[in-house]
């Protein structure tokens, strides 16, 4: 049951300036898309365009259906699309089980009781992402990684065959950062889960997704496979700096990135400092 | 659309969440709910049973039971009056008005994300208070039954102002922006009442009566009026509150989540408004109660809304009939205002708030 979305020509205006001026983008049913783009650029707002929690011109339509208002209720489109949000809002006196339960809002009558279904797929979750000694701990005790793990299990209790993500690894170790992409591929192999991941780390993007798309100013200037859009001359013009590229076998890029010459008179003057990350082949440390 | 099949997220974890019962989120349990009934049940009963001429629990039951047909009534008939026509009423609006402020107060605390909202607070009780003065000093009301509805357009039209103003400052609803958009307008409505109260001097005294608290003139008639608003109420917030622990993160997050935040953040603000109104225009401005009640239930129950809002019902009841008690027996026969109990010991639970408040923030 997977579920693809489109965006056509889609504006978003806040506070007199254009966030996005007509974006388009398609992640087909089951892909996973890496948003890429430098600070500022919309990331955020185009993802908040796609779970219709901001206003926006143009077209956007979530399984071929519109993703706000055309007699699309908000319960439906939570079922369709969960959200991990980049700085979650963090709730006062509330336990990490029943905090992640709230994913299972849209499934829930008005009354928002918890089914025995409800708890044991959020139970299930916190399984899988090592979270279940936590399920006691109030929400606000939690380290910065465990939180962001705690918000995509929310989301991942949802069911929704669309997940959007939004810096999903910002606040992780290494470790956990691979571990969490690793998983979410593995959801997207096995449920067709369709995913827009926006990420701010070029060296994680190219190992994670099978398209890249970069956003930059409030419009998609680069679309396409990773091999395609992540290399030395887009990322030099785009984030001003200079990388060398390498692309194994499973068209996964590896991006390298070089200290900058001219900027070295600030710095300890010493030579180019390197930061490479690969995905493939790396163990995620057992919690 | 509703995925009923097992979700690939379960596989290779299924086994081992059938075998272990999952946790449960904290719920309005049925030991809570007897626990807090029970605790109303007793402070009607002391609040019946103590006064000038105390009648014992046990006769009270009994004079109850005769009065539904069941056996002999063993009081006097003078005994009998005071505790059907003066006491049951006073304890009867002092278990609505209690429920309602309590009630009201742990809704707008959950719908504002703000432990220290409370009906005065935002500015509700002034603009009840000058709608309720409206009503008496332009004769609309020779009857008091204007003096609800009066109330209670004035204390939306007072939320509403707080909310407005608080909504233009960028970046939401902070506490302090509410805070001080509801100290503003119940200073402005403060103001006009008391350019009224000076206007219509000769309404002086019913205006006064009824701002002071009227619980000591309470009469079934009182207790009829408020009834309607109290089962409203008790319904819609009863059933808003698991809501507002959706809202607990948030707006935008709520909103991902299916609520509709914007729907019901007015529809429980209409309610507790209507609620605050209700209690305000019966028994005028007693003070603290919707503050410092939902706060002991938390400290008991957690923080949970859906276990918030019907346990501060419960337990604003009981604690009304109580303070109402101490005021018409600590220096009887003369009786203390009820505000002054309840601020009395609500000033300095809502100080203790604020440094917790201070130390989180």
């Amino acid at each position: 049951m997977s579920v693809g979305i489109r965006l056509e020509g889609v504006g978003v205006r806040l506070g007199g300036r254009d966030v996005l001026r007509g974006v388009d983008l398609e992640v087909p049913a089951g892909g996973w898309c890496c948003l890429l783009g430098p600070n500022g650029a919309g990331k955020t707002t185009l993802l908040r365009a796609l779970s219709g929690t901001v206003r926006h011109s143009g077209r956007v339509t979530v399984g071929g259906r519109d993703a706000g208002g055309g007699g699309r209720g908000r319960r439906d489109l939570a079922r369709t699309v969960a959200v991990v949000p980049q700085s979650p809002e963090v709730p006062v006196g509330m336990r990490v089980f029943e905090y992640v339960l709230l994913g299972r809002t849209p499934h829930q009558g008005l009354r928002f009781s918890a089914s025995l279904e409800d708890r044991r797929r959020t139970l299930a979750v916190l399984q899988r992402l090592d979270l279940e000694a936590l399920a006691a701990r109030d929400v606000a005790t939690l380290s910065g990684g465990e939180r962001q793990r705690a918000v995509l299990a929310r989301a991942l209790v949802a069911d929704a065959p669309v997940l959007l993500c939004d810096e999903p690894t910002a606040a992780l170790d290494l470790g956990r950062q691979i571990g969490t992409l690793e998983l979410l591929a593995e959801l997207q192999a096995e449920r067709g889960l369709t995913l827009l991941t926006t990420l701010h780390d070029l060296t994680v993007a190219g190992q994670f997704g099978d398209a890249v798309a970069v956003l930059a100013d409030g419009v998609v200037v680069e679309h396409g496979a990773p091999s395609a859009v992540l290399t030395p001359p887009t990322i030099a013009a785009h984030w001003g700096v200079d990388v060398a590229t390498e692309v194994d076998g499973e068209g996964r890029v590896g991006v390298t990135v070089r200290r900058r010459r001219e900027r070295r008179e600030a710095g300890r003057g010493g030579g180019a400092a390197e930061v490479v990350a690969r995905g493939e082949g790396f163990e995620p440390p057992a919690a | 659309m509703t995925p009923t099949t097992a979700s690939p997220v379960d596989v290779g974890a299924t086994a081992d969440a059938d075998r272990v019962v999952p946790p449960r989120p904290r719920e309005l349990t049925p030991a809570l709910l007897v626990a807090g009934l029970a605790t109303v049940a007793v402070a009607a009963l002391v609040g019946l049973a103590v006064g000038p001429v105390p009648i014992d629990a046990g006769a009270i039951l009994r004079s109850a039971a005769a009065r539904l047909g069941l056996g002999a009534d063993g009081l006097s008939a003078t005994e009998s009056a005071i505790l059907w026509e003066l006491r049951a009423p006073r304890v009867a609006l002092g278990l609505a008005v209690g429920a309602l402020l309590g009630g009201s107060g742990a809704a707008y605390q959950g719908v504002f994300r703000n432990p220290l909202a409370d009906p005065y607070l935002l500015g509700v009780a002034a603009g009840a208070g000058l709608g309720a003065t409206l009503a008496i000093v332009t004769g609309a009301s020779a009857s008091g039954a204007a003096v609800p509805p009066a109330a209670f357009a004035g204390a939306l039209l007072a939320v509403g102002a707080t909310a407005v103003l608080s909504l233009r400052r960028r970046g939401g609803v902070g506490p302090a922006a509410l805070i001080l958009a509801g100290v503003a307008v119940a200073a402005l409505l403060a103001a006009v009442q008391t350019y009224l109260l000076q206007r219509y001097a000769d309404s002086l005294r019913v205006v006064y009566g009824w701002l002071l608290g009227r619980l000591s003139t309470a009469g079934w008639d009182d207790v009829l009026l408020v009834l309607p608003y109290l089962a409203v109420c008790a319904v819609l917030l009863v059933l808003a509150a698991p809501a507002l622990d959706v809202l607990a993160v948030g707006d935008e997050e709520a909103a991902t989540l299916g609520v509709r935040p914007g729907r019901t953040r007015a529809l429980v603000v209409a309610v507790a408004s209507l609620g605050t109104a209700a209690a305000v225009s019966v028994s005028g401005l007693i003070g603290f109660v919707g503050l410092l009640v939902p706060h002991g239930v938390r400290l008991l129950a957690g923080t949970a809304n859906r276990r918030v809002v019907p346990l501060s019902m419960l337990a604003g009841a009981a604690f009304l009939v109580i303070a109402d008690l101490v005021a018409r027996t600590v220096q009887a026969p003369a009786e203390l205002p009820i505000g002054v109990i309840t601020a009395l010991v609500g000033a300095p639970a809502f100080l203790l708030v604020l440094r917790s408040q201070g130390s989180r923030a």
